[in-house]
């Protein structure tokens, strides 16, 4: 039986059409999640429990499209290993999760030596790791079967040989944007403490008494929007602290290059970094809009200022 | 500008390479095909001396294997020209 709905279409009531009608018409019919297509029966689709896509979470995920990234945290949480160990004792290797730093997995396979870091894994996506093949340029994740902490977080410390650094699989030419979170070790001394490096170019040179050097760093380094833990900063005369500090710069025109964390080109001597690094961050893209935000999630994180 | 370095002078680079894997040799590296780690100590090259030659950076743990280290200067630029 059916009802008129007053405009002249006849329409079936519910009880007595539609049942059979959807089991004649639709006896099957398709239904897609997640771009996972499955032809089913009405009934089969109905009992389908629907589940919501699971996001990825962390920094990275909110502020993505970075070239590389580097830290002893996940900064995405789709992240697994985080760094590659070396343990002095007989020189054996092995990956490492975020977790497993801090929950005496790396200290139980260290015992009471020294663990070195190999490679530094990058959390971006683009595989873009960074590796030292030479034993005494590898900085130390573990002292004497102790973690190695700054600021009460993990962090690699890089030896005053001025020799300890990483090489990136592939080098970057156009970073424009870049956070770190670093305690220095030596805070004089012209070229000595690169905060980042390239094989062929010096764009972050470093000075007597400033975290960069006038007469050589890339312009657009610096002239550019460069805090020290949130506030502007100038760095040709900001000295390099040996307190936990981060430091983001935002490039202007031109694009500075990296493939070493950190050491000038392939200069021999006393132009690596030493000191404390726990993070690094390196973008492409000119990140002013999310500065804040990426400055803000870094700080909740390590609790510098 | 110079610096003293205390080390092992190589006249070859050849000479360098064959040091430097005598000392990973000795450490037994790289331990498997899987590691990252390749060598105990690397070389480094003495480009602005003439005639230009090769070192290896004295370490505690590399003179059992290369001897009595000798100290030499190596000349590094004053700027980042080089």
């Amino acid at each position: 039986m059916g009802l008129g709905l007053g405009l002249g279409i006849w329409w079936p009531t519910q009880t007595s059409i539609i049942p059979g009608l959807l089991k004649a018409l639709c006896a099957r019919a398709t239904y897609c999640e997640n771009k996972t297509c499955t032809t089913a029966t009405l009934e089969e689709i109905a009992a389908v429990r629907y589940t919501a896509p699971v996001l990825p979470i962390g920094l990275l995920a909110d502020y993505p499209g970075a070239s590389a990234a580097y830290s002893l945290r996940n900064l995405i949480d789709t992240t697994t290993n985080v760094v590659r160990v070396r343990r002095s004792s007989d020189n054996t290797e092995q990956d490492f999760t975020s977790a497993e730093i801090t929950d005496g997995t790396l200290t139980t396979f260290t015992g009471a030596n020294d663990g070195f870091v190999t490679t530094w894994y990058d959390q971006s996506g683009n595989v873009n790791n960074a590796s030292q093949a030479t034993a005494s340029n590898q900085p130390k994740l573990v002292s004497n079967g102790v973690v190695i902490l700054d600021n009460g977080k993990p962090c690699l410390d890089y030896d005053s040989a001025g020799s300890d650094n990483f090489n990136l699989a592939t080098g970057l030419t156009s970073v424009r944007s870049t956070f770190s979170v670093i305690s220095f070790g030596d805070e004089s001394g012209n070229l000595t403490q690169f905060l980042y490096g390239d094989v062929n170019e010096y764009d972050y040179a470093s000075g007597d008494n400033g975290l960069i050097l006038g007469e050589f760093t890339l312009d657009s380094v610096k002239n550019g929007n460069n805090k020290i833990n949130s506030v502007t900063s100038d760095f040709l005369t900001t000295t390099r602290t040996s307190t936990q500090c981060l430091v983001s710069m935002i490039h202007t025109s031109s694009n500075g290059s990296i493939s070493k964390i950190s050491k000038d080109r392939n200069v021999n001597y006393n132009r690596s970094l030493s000191g404390k690094l726990q993070e690094v961050i390196i973008y492409e893209t000119d990140q002013t809009s999310n500065l804040e935000g990426i400055n803000n999630n870094i700080n909740t994180e390590y609790n510098i200022y | 500008m110079t610096q003293e370095i205390t080390g092992y002078k190589c006249l070859t680079e050849q000479e360098a390479i064959d040091a430097r894997k005598q000392c990973a040799d000795y450490y037994g590296l790289p331990k498997t095909p899987e590691d990252e780690t390749l060598y105990w100590v690397d070389y480094n090259t003495a480009e602005l001396d003439t005639p230009i030659f090769w070192y290896i950076t004295f370490d505690d743990s590399i003179e059992m294997i290369l001897g009595t280290p000798e100290t030499f200067e190596v000349t590094f630029p004053d700027t980042p020209i080089i």
